[in-house]
């Protein structure tokens, strides 16, 4: 099966800093993928590269068949960590749907009512068919995520890249939000995300690369879940535990008790009303 | 109600408020700073939106050492003046993407070497002529028909781009690294912006000087944000407070018999402070009973 992106034998070099070396990824139609690694593994790098807003310094990008170029020969659709997002910004819901719509970039200061038909249609695609006049500001974390999603899926991209979608949620933030790109998976979009929550991505993904400078490893979550996989990628101690058909992922970075750093701490006092556990 | 005549107090009061329109210079002044007041107010939402703020000041400085070359050899002000503000805007948008140069610093280093190379030449020139305070202070009087043709033509430009490119500039300010994924032109975007900018601040230099241009650039952007969290309403009430303040201030000036550019920036910072004390007060909390 032809892959509908390759990577081949990708580096990127900052200087004299390697940030990427000999990276081959193929990324095939309604394939939904996480990068896993540590802060500065490189991960938002290839994802960059990817988009084709960072051009490698070695290696080439084929998309759809064609070489280089990957932005111009797929549409991709792109959700950048939210923590990089002015709230403050002055616009609507609407508004930010709206310019992810490709097409002529001079036109009218106003989505045509074929354009508002389609933003409402992805709005309502994500549960959110009542929000297009709120300004972004006002909305919660999640609904804010999802706008930015539908940012992303308005012009009908061929590949949707999402940097971090879960990264400050909480617990039910995270399962809501995969949910939703699972959702979007079945339907035959392929994604390609980054993360740094190893036992979401075991829950919900199918597919997992692993990546500290070079490629670890890529497969399964089932397969590529091993102690020495995770170690090297991580550069840590990692416990991987497996129940129930699930594998789970325990951090030990502190090789240390409480007492080792503290021996004698100031304790608390909890009020004479409280519910002591 | 017998109508109002000449003679008449009412007849007398219009009279006192219609007189500096019976002048042309004040028409034309007037007709100016309405346009140079809107497509102010209309760039100064993408740069207050950016946190470039300090970009109208800077960029003001810079035009001025091409004014005072412009000046001394002779040239058309706005050709001179006005490519020197374009290379400005284009080396201070070149700078700052290097990652170890912020924007402000890019501003910093570029306009003040510039308006520090026209003091040198005055310095040499060893007397400020008029034209040259003009420039720094703004001379609403000295508005002739070629400077309104030329404010004119500057004003539609701003105003049919900034229609046309409504949404990628909408995009590039919200978030430059995402629209250049998404397809939008940012490098081209940002060398337009450079341009409709450094015409507004050329075209604006005869009302209200190198050193007032930013407060018109700033203000009126600001006051719109305090009203409204749409993009669109904030670029109407900005373009619209901006023409009318700024024709009220030429207004104002006459009668106060104060300079044109000082009373259209103290009239928005009055209109500023109130916007500010009712927006403060409708936020406030409400009193526990």
């Amino acid at each position: 099966m032809e892959p509908q992106i390759e990577l081949r034998g990708v580096a990127y070099e900052d200087g004299s800093r390697t940030i990427l070396e000999n990276i081959n990824v193929h990324i095939h139609q309604g394939q939904f993928l996480a990068l896993l690694g540590p802060n500065g593994s490189g991960k938002t790098t290839l994802l960059k590269i990817l988009l084709g807003a960072l051009a490698p310094s070695r290696g080439t990008v084929i998309a759809a068949g064609a070489d280089a170029g990957a932005r111009r020969a797929l549409p991709f659709g792109y959700v950048p960590q939210i923590d990089r997002v002015d709230w403050d910004f002055p616009v609507t819901v609407e508004q930010v749907v709206w310019m992810g719509l490709r097409r002529r970039q001079a036109g009218w200061p106003w989505p045509t009512r074929r354009e508002r038909r389609r933003i409402q249609d992805v709005l309502a695609q994500l549960d959110m068919p009542d929000l297009s006049h709120k300004p972004i500001g006002a909305l919660s974390g999640g609904q804010q995520q999802r706008v930015f999603i539908a940012r992303a899926l308005v012009a009908e991209p061929a590949v949707l890249v999402l940097d971090e979608p879960t990264s400050d949620m909480d617990v039910y933030g995270t399962e809501a939000t995969l949910h939703l790109l699972a959702r979007l998976n079945q339907a035959g979009q392929t994604i390609v995300m980054s993360t740094h929550d190893v036992n979401a991505a075991a829950a919900h993904l199918p597919w997992v690369i692993c990546v500290n400078r070079t490629i670890v490893a890529q497969g399964p979550p089932s397969e590529v879940y091993r102690k020495d996989i995770l170690d090297r990628t991580y550069r840590s101690d990692l416990v991987v535990t497996r129940r129930n058909g699930q594998v789970f992922v325990y951090e030990t970075p502190h090789a240390h008790t409480l007492a080792d750093v503290i021996p004698d701490p100031v304790s608390g006092h909890a009020p004479f009303d409280a519910e002591q556990p | 109600m017998p109508p109002s005549t000449p003679s008449s107090p009412e007849g007398r009061n219009l009279d006192v408020l219609l007189e500096p329109f019976e002048f042309l210079f004040f028409r034309w002044g007037f007709l100016v700073a309405l346009m140079v007041g809107a497509m102010c107010g209309a760039l100064g939402v993408y740069i207050v939106l950016q946190g470039m703020s300090y970009v109208g000041h800077g960029l003001a400085h810079a035009v001025f050492g091409g004014a005072v070359v412009t000046f001394l050899a002779q040239w058309n002000f706005y050709v001179g003046a006005g490519l020197w503000g374009i290379v400005s805007a284009l080396l201070i948008n070149a700078l700052s993407r290097r990652p170890e140069i912020k924007a402000d610093a890019a501003i910093g280093i570029i306009t003040t070497a510039s308006f520090a190379f026209g003091v040198a030449l005055i310095s040499r020139l060893r007397s400020y002529t008029p034209s040259i305070e003009a420039m720094l202070f703004g001379n609403i009087l000295g508005v002739t028909t070629r400077d309104l043709q030329i404010v004119a033509a500057t004003f539609l430009a701003v105003a049919v781009l900034i229609l046309l490119f409504y949404k990628p500039l909408l995009f590039y300010t919200f978030d430059q690294e995402v629209a250049r994924v998404h397809g939008v032109p940012t490098p081209r975007l940002s060398v337009l912006f450079a341009f409709l900018l450094a015409g507004a601040i050329i075209t604006s230099m005869q009302v209200l000087g190198v050193t007032l241009i930013s407060a018109v650039l700033i203000i009126p952007a600001t006051i719109a944000r305090f009203l409204t969290a749409h993009f669109g309403r904030m670029m109407l009430l900005a373009t619209l407070t901006g023409a009318l303040s700024a024709g009220a201030g030429i207004y104002l000036s006459y009668y106060v018999n104060i300079a044109s550019g000082a009373a259209i920036i103290l009239l928005q910072a009055g209109l500023f402070l109130a916007v500010l004390a009712y927006t403060s007060w409708r936020r406030r909390p409400a009193r526990a009973l």
